[in-house]
């Protein structure tokens, strides 16, 4: 029974701090870059920058890629390294409210490697981690424009595990269109 | 053999009454507040709430949505590039992209707007064609831009001046001989209206919104949700006070 001084402020109290601490414990956005773009490159392309190529982006490329990825992609020309048989590309796209750079690795038609370089949202960054990149490994784009391999999805970083996917996707699509 | 006296009830000195009475006084402009509030925004579609964009200075400046400091611009051939608060203007609207400008130069056909980390191209038009980030650029961060007597482009930056290719894929170091004019970044004080409103259109920032952080103490920071937890809260202890009261006295 609440009797006054005892209980009832201490339960007064009680909830003060519990909220306060609720509510100071808020998450903030920070920029964090786990690889600079250049060292993805190199590490990619055996230690050098190779000659970067250029993809213009034609009406219907940005067609194709409104399927892909939902919109068209911006800038209208995109840069990629080629090394051997493997094409480098680094794209942007929003996770939520801010962009992901995330770098790409393409050979054969398969995507080899993702690497998360540039994380800016506040939540989600769980999408850099291999375990979850490493699903993307051997995948093809589909006919349909889906990818070959089906990508699990993280609890709490869906958009940015979405962004990452469309990302994925025009990846690969840009290997295709780019001159051979 | 004297009876011993009978045992009083301590009471305490904060009872539910007091209780009830004090948080009831504490709580009536908090939860007025959140009538008034919830009751606006119940009818915000009605009233127009969702469409009339706010033009206050202070709200947009509590909302971030104006930068701190002051304007900087460049000119660059017809155009005007602004930067306020890494936020990017091109002729006055707002770009996606951002950075801390240090200059622009214009093409016949292209604007080439150089920032610390990204050098950015767009059409005359303003559509953007093309990204220069760390991985193309010569090295970071940018000092200035500038176009040599030939009308090629010049990025200071590493301590060297380099020329880019007239495609943007390549560089190289531009030799001793080259006279260049410099692209200049000067404060825009006088543009800071204009700015402001640029940005108050293309964020589309509503009345709704401020009343519904209103309602949710959001406006206020962390202290105003605080505060309505606090009132949520300390309203359940009021109406459990109340009853425990209710049946008492019955």
């Amino acid at each position: 029974m609440v009797t006054g001084t005892g209980t009832g402020r201490r339960v007064g109290w009680f909830c003060a701090v519990g909220l306060m601490a609720l509510t100071l414990g808020a998450s903030r956005a920070a920029t964090t870059v786990y690889e600079k773009p250049s060292n993805f490159i190199r590490s990619a392309c055996g230690g050098v920058i190779p000659a970067a190529g250029a993809i213009d982006l034609t009406a219907s490329h940005q067609a194709r890629i409104k399927r892909l990825l939902g919109h068209t992609y911006r800038p209208s020309r995109v840069r990629y390294w080629v090394s051997g048989q493997r094409m480098v590309v680094i794209l942007d796209e929003i996770g939520k409210t801010q962009p992901i750079t995330t770098g790409f690795v393409v050979s054969g038609g398969r995507i080899e490697r993702v690497k998360v370089l540039i994380y800016r949202e506040s939540i989600g960054a769980e999408v850099r981690r291999t375990s979850f990149t490493n699903q993307f490994r051997g995948a093809t784009l589909g006919g349909s424009g889906k990818l070959s391999r089906r990508i699990h999805n993280i609890a709490g970083a869906t958009l940015s595990v979405r962004a990452l996917s469309e990302m994925a996707r025009v990846a690969l699509y840009l290997n295709e269109i780019r001159p051979k | 053999m004297s009876e011993a006296p009978p045992i009083q009830k301590k009471r305490g000195l904060w009872g539910p009454r007091r209780w009830h009475r004090c948080l009831g006084v504490v709580l009536a402009l908090p939860l007025l507040w959140l009538c008034v509030t919830g009751l606006l925004l119940q009818h915000q579609e009605g009233l127009g709430l969702a469409e009339r964009k706010v033009s206050s200075g202070w709200l947009l400046k509590r909302y971030k949505q104006v930068p701190a400091g002051e304007p900087r611009e460049a000119r660059a051939g017809r155009f005007t590039v602004s930067e306020w608060g890494g936020v990017l203007f091109f002729d006055g609207q707002v770009l996606e992209e951002g950075g801390t400008l240090v200059g622009a130069v214009a093409k016949p056909a292209e604007l080439i707007l150089a920032t610390e980390n990204a050098v950015f191209v767009y059409d005359s038009q303003g559509s953007y064609l093309d990204r220069l980030g760390e991985e193309s650029l010569p090295a970071v961060p940018v000092a200035r831009i500038g176009r040599d007597s030939s009308g090629r482009v010049i990025l200071e930056a590493g301590g060297g001046s380099h020329v880019l290719s007239d495609d943007f894929l390549s560089h190289e170091k531009a030799g001793r001989e080259a006279e260049v004019v410099w692209s200049v970044v000067t404060e825009a004080g006088g543009a800071r209206a204009a700015l402001q409103a640029a940005l108050a259109e293309g964020a589309g920032f509503t009345w709704g919104r401020v009343v519904t952080d209103l309602h949710s103490g959001r406006l206020f920071g962390k202290p105003g949700r605080f505060l309505v937890d606090l009132t949520a809260v300390a309203v359940i202890v009021l109406t459990l006070f109340g009853i425990r009261l209710f049946f008492k006295r019955t």
